[in-house]
């Protein structure tokens, strides 16, 4: 195969008489190897966590190394310029009238969000000291943790503040730094509560929220309920077409706009609905059974079938 | 509606024996995920055009969205190999048009970090070359030097690869001596790890005639398609923004270590091939190790603690462009202010992008092995062409 | 254009060569006549000689067969083999009832008399051969002949023959025999046991051995990237071969769409039997061959095209246009570079005067100056060539783009997953071992202990066991160098490769090989100067070029001083400080 074409117009470089070649192939092969060879008679620089090691990682980390973060809610003032200024938005405080006074209710990070840039840091007004640090640290910081490897997200937000619990706000005092306990525990608690109680709630919310498979979701008490619901929302768009459409995005649809249906937009969808030219009410993949079923409800009650409440004659 | 379109420039269905092969996006040697639409015959490519777009986060519309301040760590996704070099460079944009000092301590902070970061960003780009063509030992001693330069900016800054050290008025944290000492004990290690990796892979009989006068790229050719940085370099021509254009401190530095800015010359086949442009990385490793040592020599003159100017109230109007000597290249950004505390309109030109361009032209002709050898040697990353 | 500039570098070099063989041919042609003719003893005036013997390797059914020069008698001889001169028991000549057939052959049967008489796996020297005419008594047989009875053979002429050497046809007579008159009726049934008994023992050997290689491997190129290798499964990660085999063992069988049914099943195991059937002929010690062919290196050349064969089936029968061209340019790799390896494999034949493993082995000695290598420059220059042509037959790096990993795909085992492409696997390194066998058997001496005799090896039972020792030894360190060139050497690309093989190395083969064939005679010719050429070689090319290595090695230890042990050596307030207990 010859050459690719030289724009440039150089000559190339004379290779030389083949006995130069070969003693400059042997010589830079030699050096190849010989540097391969030596690293046979020098350590590995692997590092074999996490069980191999003599000292936990986290120990050897430098002091300003940027891992979990920790609030210390003893010296928080609820000021939330660390909610205010993070770039990406990890931080929920919320500030609720508990009894007769203004307390913190929620103190939640989100790690799995968090970009670890520190701006929530420097953005705090509160100096805190912490024990074997060099340098001051602040009432939110971050840490030298970094082990919280999860299958679920839910268990990377941090819950500063237990649900239920409510924390007055600090009232700093001019010119003092607070001390404040090493770095590092608060983070591994709230990681461990997060890790334990995490997932659990949020399977719990999801049971408050409902079951929503085929079966629950067509069971008579259930179909029985939102025919009540849907009732008079139908009978009072009545014929209008804008209006059903609005009900049908509103109440039925996922309101995705994916195109999974085959529609552009959920609204495409519903106008094809109303129409008459769609007869396929089970075409929302992100509704699922929950949609097609409302969808079948309408369009019952549009057709003028009284939901099985009112037939009972009360 | 959602189909994966075939979209070549050319429409015309593959020519007899010649078949349409995808490269990517998902693939090992493609430095990030890129997808090349290759027309060969088997052996030898009639073109591999690019399909870029595949990373693309719309870093610039967040620009739009966050303070000024607050985008920083946001600039550290442009380019992920070489993160401080986009803190720099949208941090002088930011200064420049909101006119704001600097202290010359943060200068320099700037300067050591920009130079460190280049020296782990070329360990990237030379091992990853060097694996691509078959030698999967230099990988591993280039990693394992660029963990040494992580370990000393995490002592720093506290962060691996997605740094957010510098700010809009100077740099995140000072250092210290005891730092010092290592960054300098470091230096002395790596000089002759340097002339260990030469021995090892760049003067290798068998690598030098697998590049030698491979994808040529003349002088006028890569100024026409815009190529920036070593790419540039490599093909005679002598144009360094730290020497050029100097910005931060390094028309204090340059002059101290007799800068000369180095250039291909075309030492294993002809100027502007990929083994000139693998040689001038190389080269430029020993150059930032010089810049550094100077660097730590200089800052002792400047007053320790004073890093950095944080504006107040910050909203600037107009608009400004700063340009950094990025690891692939002159990282342009350009900023527009509107008086709100979020920018206007933040956009930056990378030198992969550019390279990008390049590939269709040059893998004409190309065997398939040199695609891959092609890619490498421009240091095409993915995050900084798609943002 | 003048004459100098009218001829190229390689036409210069092919002169400098072609003189240089004049030269020595001219010497030798002076200096030989003298030799020979010094040592020719006055004979007798008529003498009927014999002309040969064979065939040199005896077992038992075989038929030894004398043929004469003068004369043809008939009827019952004697065949009398007379040894050396040494300990009285041992030098008693052996003579064997034969039957002069009168077209000047004399032939006598090995059988188990014979056997009996002489050994199993037995060497004889012999420098006498005489036939002696037995007188019936029904008239004078040798009257015929004008009353020769005797024939000698020519003072000087020596044979060396095998009696009953280890071949799969012994060990099927032992079997049969132990097994009783029964077997004995079925021979062909017998025969066929003892072989598949004899390739499962070949299998079960070899494959966990190259399991174990690819561990050495991984770990090898592990500590020459400055870390571990596998170290977890099994004490130090050693039974990580283990581990993968039985997880590809449980992979789907995935065969792709339109590929060839029975083609892409077949392929794996055509590759993988050309390989393994190379193992028969090895000689992995003084004892331990399983057939002593002597045709052994034409076999073992003949033998490894198999694994052409099944590339290619294994590339076309995926039905992708892409495995198919990863399958050609495998299979067009492995051809060109059969020639060199081959050209570089007859220099050492003509050397040694035969093709038998055994018999190449003897002829070199336990010590480096008595290997092949160093026999003289030509075979010197050949060993390099085999080395390389083997590295590429075997598709390691760097001639491995066929299969590189940075390639779009991965060759013609693109389409191969699971226990199918483990197969490939195992014949992929299985042929390290056979590539580093047949360079210590050719090259490197093979299993000659050092400062031992090839005679004091078989005699005794724990020089036999040393020689097992010396050549898997040999075979581990070849197998370390091939290990260690693929982790340090870059690729070549397709172009590249094929103009080494057709512009550099056939060439140079074909005249080391030219070269070679004319020192034999020399070397035969003028003795001392083979030994100084021996010994020139040995200094300069073995312990000159071990020494330019080690300094570079040296040098490269002392070019970074700072590279010691730890990781975050330089954030650790303390640079000694380890992190991982040993």
């Amino acid at each position: 195969m010859s050459a690719p074409d030289d724009p440039s117009g150089q000559p190339a470089r004379p290779a030389g008489n083949p006995l130069a070649r070969v003693v400059r192939s042997a010589q830079s092969v030699m050096d190849g190897l010989a540097v391969t060879l030596s690293y046979l008679f020098r350590p590995p620089t692997t590092v074999q966590y996490p069980d191999r090691i003599d000292q936990p990682v986290a120990q050897t980390l430098p002091e300003r190394y940027r891992g979990f973060l920790e609030v210390d809610l003893a010296t928080c003032t609820a000021c939330k310029a660390c909610e205010r200024d993070c770039p990406i938005g990890c931080i929920v405080i919320d500030m609720e009238k508990v009894g007769d006074v203004r307390a913190m209710t929620r103190f939640d990070i989100d790690m799995g969000k968090c970009m670890y840039c520190n701006i929530c840091v420097e953005s705090c007004p509160i100096p805190n000291q912490a024990p074997g640090d060099a340098e001051p640290t602040k009432c939110i910081r971050m840490t030298r943790e970094f082990e919280a490897a999860t299958d679920d997200f839910s268990t990377l937000t941090f819950r500063f503040i237990r649900p239920g619990d409510a924390v007055i706000p600090f009232r700093p005092k001019k010119g003092v730094i607070e001390p404040t306990p090493a770095r590092g525990g608060i983070a591994r608690e709230v990681r461990n509560r997060a890790r334990e109680y995490n997932a659990l709630a949020a399977r719990w919310s999801e049971t408050r929220l409902g079951d929503d498979s085929a079966e629950a979701v067509n069971a008579p008490a259930a179909v029985a309920a939102r025919e009540a619901e849907l009732g008079p929302k139908v009978k009072a768009a009545g014929q209008d077409a804008r209006q059903l459409e609005d009900l049908l995005f509103a109440e039925a649809l996922a309101q995705t706009d994916c195109g999974a249906c085959g529609y552009d937009s959920c609204r495409a969808y519903a106008r094809a609905v109303i129409g008459g030219s769609e007869t396929d009410l089970a075409k929302c993949e992100p509704g699922g059974a929950r949609t097609a079923r409302d969808l079948v409800i309408i369009s019952r009650l549009r057709a003028g079938g009284t939901p099985p409440a009112a037939r009972a004659g009360t | 509606m959602s189909e994966l379109v075939l979209s070549l420039s050319d429409e015309s269905a593959p020519a007899g024996d010649e078949m349409i092969l995808n490269m990517g996006p998902q693939h090992p040697s493609t430095h990030g995920v890129i997808r090349f639409i290759v027309r060969t015959d088997g052996e030898v490519m009639s073109s591999a055009e690019p399909d870029v777009g595949y990373l693309h986060r719309a870093i610039e519309h967040i620009a739009e969205k966050c303070t000024y301040e607050a985008f920083m760590p946001y600039t550290d996704r442009v380019d992920y190999v070489c993160a401080m070099t986009a803190n720099h460079a949208w941090a002088s944009a930011v200064e420049k048009l909101g006119r704001l000092p600097v202290p010359p301590r943060a200068h320099y902070l700037r300067v050591i970090s920009d130079e460190l970061n280049r020296i782990s960003s070329h360990c990237i780009a030379l091992g990853a070359m060097a694996m691509d063509l078959g030698a999967v030992t230099p990988f591993p001693y280039a990693l394992r030097e660029r963990e040494h330069v992580n370990d000393l900016l995490e002592e720093l800054c506290g962060a691996r690869l997605t740094y957010n050290y510098h700010r809009v008025g100077g740099v995140g944290w000072d250092l210290t001596d005891a730092w010092r000492d290592k960054v300098l004990r470091f230096l002395d290690h790596f000089e002759p790890v340097i002339a260990e990796f030469d021995r090892l892979i760049t003067h290798n009989e068998i690598f030098v005639r697998r590049l030698a006068g491979l994808a040529v790229i003349g002088r006028d050719e890569a100024i026409a398609h815009g190529l920036v940085g070593p790419n540039l370099r490599a093909s005679g021509v002598a144009f360094d923004l730290r020497a050029d254009l100097p910005y931060a401190t390094y028309a204090d530095i340059l002059p101290k270590i007799s800068w000369k800015t180095p250039v291909g010359r075309g030492a294993a086949g002809r100027v502007g091939d990929a083994w000139d442009r693998f040689w001038l990385r190389v080269e430029e490793w020993r150059w930032s190790v010089r810049i550094v040592r100077e660097a730590l020599d200089q800052i002792q003159g400047t007053p320790r603690g004073e890093i950095l100017i944080a504006p107040k109230r910050f909203k600037p109007r107009g608009d400004a462009l700063a340009r950094v000597e990025a690891a692939r290249g002159d990282m342009a950004c350009y900023v527009v202010g509107d008086g709100g505390p979020n920018a206007y309109r933040a956009r930056f030109r990378t030198g992969s992008f550019n390279a990008m361009g390049l590939v269709r032209e040059k893998s004409r002709g190309l065997m398939v092995a040199d695609l891959v050898a092609l890619i490498a040697s421009l240091d095409i990353v993915a995050p900084e062409i798609d943002r | 254009m003048s004459a100098r500039a009218a001829i190229g570098p390689c036409g210069r070099v092919g002169l400098v060569i072609v003189g240089v063989l004049v030269a020595l041919a001219i010497a030798a042609a002076v200096t030989a006549p003298a030799a020979s003719a010094a040592e020719e003893p006055p004979g007798p005036v008529r003498e009927a000689w014999v002309r040969d013997v064979s065939p040199t390797k005896l077992e038992r059914g075989d038929r030894l067969v004398v043929e004469l020069e003068a004369g043809a008698p008939r009827g019952p001889a004697y065949v009398i083999l007379r040894r050396p001169p040494g300990p009285a028991a041992a030098a008693a000549p052996l003579v064997l009832r034969a039957q002069a057939l009168g077209d000047g052959r004399v032939v006598a049967d090995i059988d188990a008399s014979v056997e009996a008489r002489v050994g199993r796996d037995v060497r004889w020297p012999v420098v006498a051969v005489e036939v002696a005419l037995i007188d019936t008594g029904h008239g004078d047989v040798w009257a015929a002949t004008g009353g020769q009875r005797v024939w000698r053979g020519a003072p000087g002429d020596t044979y060396e023959l095998d009696f009953f050497p280890r071949t799969v046809r012994g060990l099927t007579g032992d079997v049969a025999a132990a097994l009783g008159p029964r077997a004995a009726r079925h021979p062909a049934a017998v025969t066929l046991a003892v072989m598949i008994g004899v390739a499962l023992l070949i299998l079960l050997l070899v494959a966990p051995a190259t399991g174990l290689l690819v561990v050495w491997e991984r770990k090898i190129a592990g500590r020459m990237q400055s870390r571990f290798g596998p170290n977890r499964v099994g004490p130090a990660g050693w039974l990580q071969w283990l581990a993968d085999a039985l997880k590809l063992i449980r992979k789907e069988d995935l065969i792709p769409l339109d590929a060839d049914p029975l083609l892409f099943r077949l392929a794996p195991y055509l590759a993988w039997a050309g390989i393994f059937a190379t193992f028969v002929v090895l000689p992995l010690s003084e004892f331990a061959i399983v057939a002593d062919l002597n045709i052994g290196v034409l076999y073992l050349t003949s033998v490894t095209t198999f694994t052409v064969i099944g590339i290619v089936m294994g590339g076309w029968a995926s039905n992708s246009k892409w495995s198919l061209l990863g399958g050609m340019r495998s299979a067009a790799q492995i051809i060109s570079y059969e020639l060199p390896a081959s050209i570089a494999l007859l220099s050492v034949v003509v050397a040694a005067g035969t093709l038998s493993p055994q018999a190449i082995v003897r002829a070199q000695g336990g010590l480096p100056q008595d290997w092949f290598v160093f026999r003289s420059p030509f075979t010197f220059v050949a060993f390099f060539i085999y080395f390389i042509s083997a590295l590429a037959e075997g598709n390691r790096t760097p001639f491995d783009l066929p299969e590189a990993e940075s390639e779009l795909v991965a060759g013609f085992t693109t389409e191969y997953s699971g226990f199918r492409w483990s197969i490939f696997s195992l014949a992929e390194w299985t042929n390290i071992y056979v590539m580093s066998a047949i360079v210590a058997t050719v090259f490197l001496g093979g299993w000659n202990v050092p400062f031992v005799t090839a005679e004091a090896v078989a005699a005794s039972a724990v020089w036999r066991a040393a020689s097992l020792g010396v050549m898997l030894a040999k075979v581990a360190l070849l197998s370390f160098v091939v290990i260690w060139i693929r982790w340090s050497l870059p690729r070549f690309r397709v172009d590249q490769m094929m103009s080494l093989c057709w512009k550099w190395l056939l060439p140079t083969g074909l005249a080391m090989f030219m070269a070679s064939t004319a020192w034999t005679w020399v070397d035969a010719a003028a003795p001392r100067l083979g030994v100084a050429v021996r010994w020139a070689t040995f200094m300069l090319g073995g312990v000159g070029l071990f020494a330019v290595f080690v300094r570079r090695v040296v040098r490269t230890f002392r070019a970074t001083p700072l590279l010691h042990a730890g990781a975050r050596q330089f954030t650790l307030p303390l640079f000694e400080r380890r992190l991982e207990k040993r």
